[in-house]
């Protein structure tokens, strides 16, 4: 696996994620509609949220993540040599 | 969505105009002093028909859609972790850097897994105790249905105090059963959402904790 290679993956987890993070939007904890008293219900409800903004950042993340490493891979490219760092493109 | 189809959606409608007779004799004549009812309306914070209306409107279904949708996010997260690491011989100081981030994303994932996991465990013990709940509030509905306090309250010589006693009968079967039929599952949330803290071992590596080091080419 090269450094484009590991950008590439992580462009794919964060589309995952993503979707994950949509569908949590898109299905709201609809069993507590309507019953916002229920202290145990309003919790669920707000683990529900906790989930999808946790998924957002994980999404936020790893995208910041593919960026760096396609950022990196593309200035091992860009120079004839190579300094300290090995294996960069196996 | 109502579900009519079980035992207590078919039972309601039976039992609704006793109901609305109940909370219309509790609301003008109140219940005898001291009666077992005062501290379940307290508890419930509904008149007995309102009560059963909020239970009969919880859907299982709904329950169960996301118990489903929650598991498949638990799969979906944890299947991808393994796309989450470096190229083998990399090696250098963005190399140490990626491999910190990684490890943070990783965690992030596992997290996100975990979470879905019980969430979806949360949510399908939560239907299967409703199912049940309501199994027992018709039986509760068909005994109240059948019941000498019913019949007092649909004659029209019975006395008000009569009327009273006969509602507040009826009336705290009836709250009893729904309040513990929310108390079992406060109690499951409760349980399930305690597992939700993450690990102190998880939390400095968590996507919102102070980011490594960026990743740097150096020449």
């Amino acid at each position: 696996m090269t450094i484009d290679d590991l950008a590439g993956r992580l462009g794919t987890v964060a589309g995952e994620v993503e979707g994950v993070r949509a569908e949590l939007e898109r299905s709201q904890p609809a069993p507590v509609t309507g019953l916002p008293s229920r202290e145990a219900l309003e919790r669920i409800r707000l683990a529900w949220i906790e989930q999808r903004d946790l998924a957002a950042r994980v999404v936020e993340q790893i995208r910041r993540l593919a960026g760096d490493v396609a950022q990196a891979a593309q200035t091992y490219r860009a120079v004839d040599e190579p300094g300290p760092d090995r294996g960069w493109s196996p | 969505m109502v579900a009519v189809s079980d035992p207590l959606g078919r039972l309601r409608q039976e039992a609704a105009r006793l109901l609305a007779v109940v909370d219309e004799t509790l609301a003008r004549c109140g219940a005898p002093d001291h009666h077992p009812i005062w501290p379940l309306l307290r508890a419930v914070g509904l008149l007995p028909g309102d009560a059963v209306t909020e239970v009969v409107a919880l859907s299982l279904e709904a329950f169960r859609e996301r118990a489903d949708l929650l598991r498949s996010h638990h799969e979906r997260c944890a299947g991808v972790g393994d796309l989450v690491r470096a190229p083998s011989g990399w090696e250098g100081a963005a190399a140490e850097a990626a491999g910190a981030q990684l490890e943070s994303a990783r965690a992030g994932l596992g997290m996100l897994a975990a979470h879905a996991g019980v969430l979806a465990s949360l949510l399908a013990d939560l239907a299967e105790w409703a199912g049940q709940g309501r199994g027992r509030l018709a039986r509760t509905l068909a005994k109240v249905l059948t019941s000498a306090q019913a019949v007092e309250l649909t004659l029209d010589d019975t006395e008000p105090g009569a009327r009273a006693q006969a509602a507040a009968d009826i009336g705290a079967q009836v709250l009893a059963e729904v309040a513990a039929f929310w108390e079992g599952g406060g109690e499951i949330v409760r349980d399930r959402l305690a597992r939700l803290e993450p690990e102190p071992a998880q939390r400095g590596r968590l996507p919102d904790a102070p980011a490594a080091g960026r990743i740097v080419v150096e020449f």
